[in-house]
């Protein structure tokens, strides 16, 4: 992980989070042979799963308390619509297959701005696309069936990213959570190809 | 494609709904380069549409089309070699779909007031003033070929995008007379205004006449856009 990401991360801007970390993300991403390895090895026991606001499943992949950096990838087995949240962090995000809708709401600041919280933005990300948000920025989300996303986040990361309280996975949601790794696993040697690393990810876990 | 826009209405009251809309048109029109080609040689034809294409300092405006009684004018962007960091809003909403190059755009919020008080009179940067309300970044992403969203008149945003990236895009009616626009180095704001609202001076500024309009015809086409 330190060799994709090796400049230290400034969490507080946005900006900056995407102009330190941004290639970097995109990098990792197309390290099929590590990325998969790391789908390959999650389970249900070893990486608390959260069912976040909507439907997508949260996997933490990978952390370092020395880099404040923590790899996620946010999976929706069907099609996920999460209403107007906020994240518990600052969060970047690439995504890897499928369509991400998203709405940012807040508000504009500009000449005749609406004294409410308006769409201010409204963004049909495809693969390929990075985004970087503080924990300040709302926005409603819908995803198609099967998209995957990569993100990273700062370690701090509780358990649980929207503010629309995501819910841990017990023993009722553990065997949903279970298909859907299962589904994952699947799709992710379609999107990534077949390779395989070097036992790589294991460490890093 | 002109039968298409002749009978188009883009309602920017609902943004998702003129997203909608505009997804699917920019999307139609950036896969028909015919159509591409044909609309980008009408300024030439026609001087009502020569008279709105636009040389800015950060980038050029073509306008292809001019449905604005019916809530939309389509344009086309082409980046210059100026790249700052400069905060605005716009005085309409609008969608935009990448076609060449690349940029980063940042969504800011405003920290303090705007104060209401500049003068009319101050549109250019040169006669930029401070002011104590600054921007701190809430969003941030990377548009590239392919890239799409729509974005509200009030968001105050930056875009610093590379030489020669080229946007297709469609805004709607002017919602207020007048936009903000800063400079995040120096902290000053200056005013924009619709045509009706500018100075002499700085209408002839912007004016891109025939030869210009043609340099940036062929420039499209180098650039494998048309």
């Amino acid at each position: 992980m330190r060799a994709h990401f090796a400049e230290e991360i400034d969490w507080s801007d946005p900006e900056q989070v995407l102009d330190t970390a941004g290639a970097s993300l995109c990098d990792l991403a197309a390290d099929s042979a590590l990325f998969l390895e790391a789908i390959d090895e999650l389970s249900v026991e070893q990486l608390e799963p959260t069912l976040g606001g909507g439907g997508a499943y949260w996997f933490r992949l990978a952390e370092s308390d020395e880099d404040d950096l923590s790899i996620w990838i946010r999976f929706c087995p069907t099609g996920c619509v999460a209403p107007p949240h906020t994240h518990r962090s600052e969060i970047l995000a690439l995504v890897v297959s499928g369509t991400f809708k998203q709405t940012l709401i807040g508000l504009g600041g500009g000449v005749d701005s609406p004294d409410h919280p308006i769409e201010l933005f409204v963004r049909h990300e495809r693969p390929g696309q990075v985004f970087a948000l503080n924990r300040r920025q709302k926005h409603e989300t819908s995803s198609t069936a099967g998209s995957l996303i990569l993100a990273a986040m700062p370690v701090t990361t509780v358990a649980g990213l929207a503010d629309s309280s995501p819910e841990v996975i017990d023993d009722e949601l553990k065997t949903k959570a279970e298909t859907a790794i299962r589904r994952l696993q699947r799709d992710a040697k379609e999107i990534l190809g077949g390779r395989s690393s070097d036992g790589r990810v294991r460490s890093l876990i | 494609m002109l039968d298409v826009l002749d009978r188009l209405t883009v309602d920017w009251t609902d943004l998702d709904r003129a997203t909608a809309v505009t997804d699917a048109l920019l999307h139609e029109l950036a896969a028909d380069k015919d159509a591409l080609r044909m609309l980008v040689d009408r300024p030439a034809e026609d001087d009502d549409l020569l008279a709105q294409c636009e040389c800015h300092r950060l980038l050029d405006k073509i306008v292809l089309y001019d449905g604005l009684d019916r809530g939309f004018r389509v344009r086309l962007h082409i980046s210059t070699s100026d790249h700052l960091d400069r905060p605005h809003d716009h005085r309409f909403s609008f969608s935009s779909l990448i076609l060449a190059g690349s940029y980063k755009q940042v969504r800011h919020r405003i920290v303090g007031e705007v104060p209401d008080s500049v003068a009319p009179g101050i549109q250019e940067d040169h006669q930029a003033v401070p002011i104590e309300a600054r921007v701190e970044p809430e969003f941030a992403t990377t548009e590239r070929v392919g890239s799409f969203y729509s974005i509200h008149h009030s968001v105050i945003h930056t875009t610093i995008m590379e030489d020669d990236t080229v946007s297709l895009f469609i805004r709607g009616p002017a919602e207020k007379e007048r936009s903000l626009i800063t400079d995040r180095d120096t902290g000053k704001l200056w005013w924009r205004y619709g045509a009706k609202g500018e100075s002499p001076e700085r209408r002839a500024q912007k004016v891109m006449d025939l030869s210009k309009f043609e340099m940036r015809r062929r420039k499209l086409e180098v650039l494998g856009i048309t």
